[in-house]
């Protein structure tokens, strides 16, 4: 090892990895491996590096954000955005896609929800008087 | 590329003491570290209170690291990984809710308990996520900047001036002692770590980068248990602050210490104090570079590193002279003292204790600032004598 540089060490390693998986997948022949195709599979393995990594992450985003947590779903749509809309694309694709318009959707009537509520509460809070109060978790001083 | 975040939370904790009163308003209330009062007749009496005061915060610290030493070695793993959980629940929770209150009382703004609510969960545990198991990288950064502020906030606000600067000077000389002598807390740490061939515990621990390589061998091996799959066998090196509440009576209670730790080439000791959320760590990425452009040589740098860094700016800002020039100076002196940490760093390659030399730095700015650099400039100005 010492004689390899890390660099291209690390590169190699990456590489059968890379190797491995598609294989796993059948994506590629064991034989039809050459040096040149190295970058390829290289830049295939990308989008198993990131559905690998984050495809659990992505499902548990999506039944979170019905906790009320809007801000999951915008971590989704704008996170995935670029996997889902701008890579070219490749078979996990759509099932990312699929989970990043949803994303948008509830993320879209949350703020919806949320601005009605703001807009109702800021507006109406002191004509509501004690309810307005009651609701209020800071009041601002002086005239309303 | 450390500058940056660090900038950055230096810049909210002095936004927020400029702003938002309450931070520096003395309530009369101190942590239960620091039981001894600032405010009596004489100099001496103060000075010595002072000093008992930072002797009692820095003992806490120093019984905590061990504490998380001896839990590493004896691999009680869990244990650390619930008060680190608990600590960062109360930090994303419980603090971020009386900020957004002060924020809220300052702008003079109405807000209802729903939305309020809303705002607070959504935070709360999108950090969470974020922090303990997998996220966007940026926002994971975004969150560590966040939490290290608001724990720079606490500091700034419950421990009172003399106090403060004492406890900045001896943590500096604590870190240093933790880190490079042989028989230091972080040192052991990393040795057996080292022995055991595994990860650090990974907890608050500030990256700049992502790592693929771990991921590969994620992918390889059957899925762990939950204590070791947490560990930086993750791409994203995650940190958490973790204050827990200890004190019911005060406002903030004690803080669980969290404590921080790498993998090889650690920098500065994770001292997880009550108090103080130190893991100072430094790290050039062990790994040599790669050509990917999301895999650089990345640095890590504890979060500790970050409270303490911006505790000092944010004490010079909120200063009874606080004035810009302090603070300037101040800030200017840390980012020094940074950069010559991280060139310490490239030519040792070895754990290095983040917080000496910047602190120190930062202390002799501070108080020649404040004492002649700032009359000098008044006078100046009150002359209208431009130099």
């Amino acid at each position: 090892m010492s004689h390899i540089p890390d660099s291209r060490w690390r590169k190699a390693v990456k590489f059968s990895v890379c190797l491995t998986w598609k294989q796993q997948r059948g994506e590629t022949k064991k034989n039809a491996i050459q040096k040149n195709k190295e970058e390829e599979v290289l830049s295939d393995c990308q989008h198993l590096v990131i559905w690998r990594r984050f495809s659990d992450f992505l499902a548990l985003e999506i039944s979170g954000g019905f906790a009320f947590l809007p801000f999951l779903w915008l971590v989704n749509v704008v996170w995935f955005f670029r996997e889902a809309f701008v890579k070219p694309a490749y078979t996990e694709q759509l099932q990312i896609k699929t989970y990043v318009k949803r994303s948008a959707l509830g993320l879209l009537l949350w703020v919806a929800v949320l601005t009605t509520w703001i807009t109702i509460f800021q507006h109406f809070r002191a004509e509501w008087g004690e309810v307005g109060d009651y609701l209020s978790f800071t009041i601002p001083l002086g005239i309303p | 590329m450390l500058f940056v975040p660090v900038t950055l939370c230096m810049v909210v904790v002095v936004a927020t003491i400029k702003s938002v009163s309450f931070y520096t308003q003395n309530d009369g209330q101190r942590l239960i570290y620091t039981p001894f009062p600032e405010d009596t007749d004489t100099v001496a009496q103060r000075a010595l209170n002072s000093i008992l005061n930072a002797t009692i915060m820095i003992t806490v610290i120093i019984v905590m690291t061990l504490v998380l030493v001896l839990l590493y070695k004896y691999r009680c793993y869990k244990v650390i990984q619930g008060w680190l959980f608990l600590s960062s629940l109360l930090l994303l929770f419980f603090f971020s809710y009386i900020y957004l209150k002060e924020v809220f009382k300052t702008y003079n703004v109405a807000m209802d308990y729903f939305t309020l609510a809303v705002i607070i969960w959504n935070f709360g545990v999108v950090g969470m996520m974020c922090i303990h198991w997998k996220g966007p990288l940026r926002l994971q950064q975004a969150y560590l900047i966040m939490i290290s502020a608001l724990m720079a906030l606490v500091f700034i606000k419950y421990l009172p001036e003399w106090t403060a600067w004492l406890i900045l000077a001896v943590i500096s000389v604590y870190d240093l002692l933790a880190v490079l002598c042989p028989k230091g807390p972080l040192r052991i740490l990393v040795e057996t770590a080292q022995e055991r061939n595994e990860p650090i515990f990974p907890a608050l621990i500030y990256s700049s980068t992502m790592v693929w390589l771990v991921n590969m061998a994620d992918t390889d091996r059957p899925k762990r248990n939950s204590t070791e799959a947490a560990s930086p066998q993750q791409e994203t090196q995650q940190a958490v602050a973790s204050p827990a509440p200890s004190s019911p009576s005060q406002d903030d209670g004690g803080f669980t210490p969290s404590w921080v730790s790498q993998q090889e080439h650690q920098l500065g000791p994770l001292q997880t104090t009550e108090e103080t959320r130190r893991e100072i760590q430094q790290l050039p990425s062990a790994r040599p570079p790669v050509e990917d452009d999301d895999e650089e040589r990345g640095v890590k740098l504890g979060l500790g590193d970050f409270i303490f860094y911006s505790m000092l700016v944010g004490k010079a800002s909120a200063a009874a002279s606080g004035d810009w020039n302090t603070t300037l100076a101040c800030f200017v002196a840390i980012l020094i003292g940074l950069c010559l940490t991280l060139l310490l760093l490239a030519i040792f390659k070895k754990a290095l204790p983040a917080l000496p030399i910047s602190i120190f730095f930062g202390l002799v700015f501070y108080f020649a600032t404040d004492n002649l650099v700032r009359p000098f400039m008044d006078k100046l100005a009150l002359h209208q004598f431009y130099i």
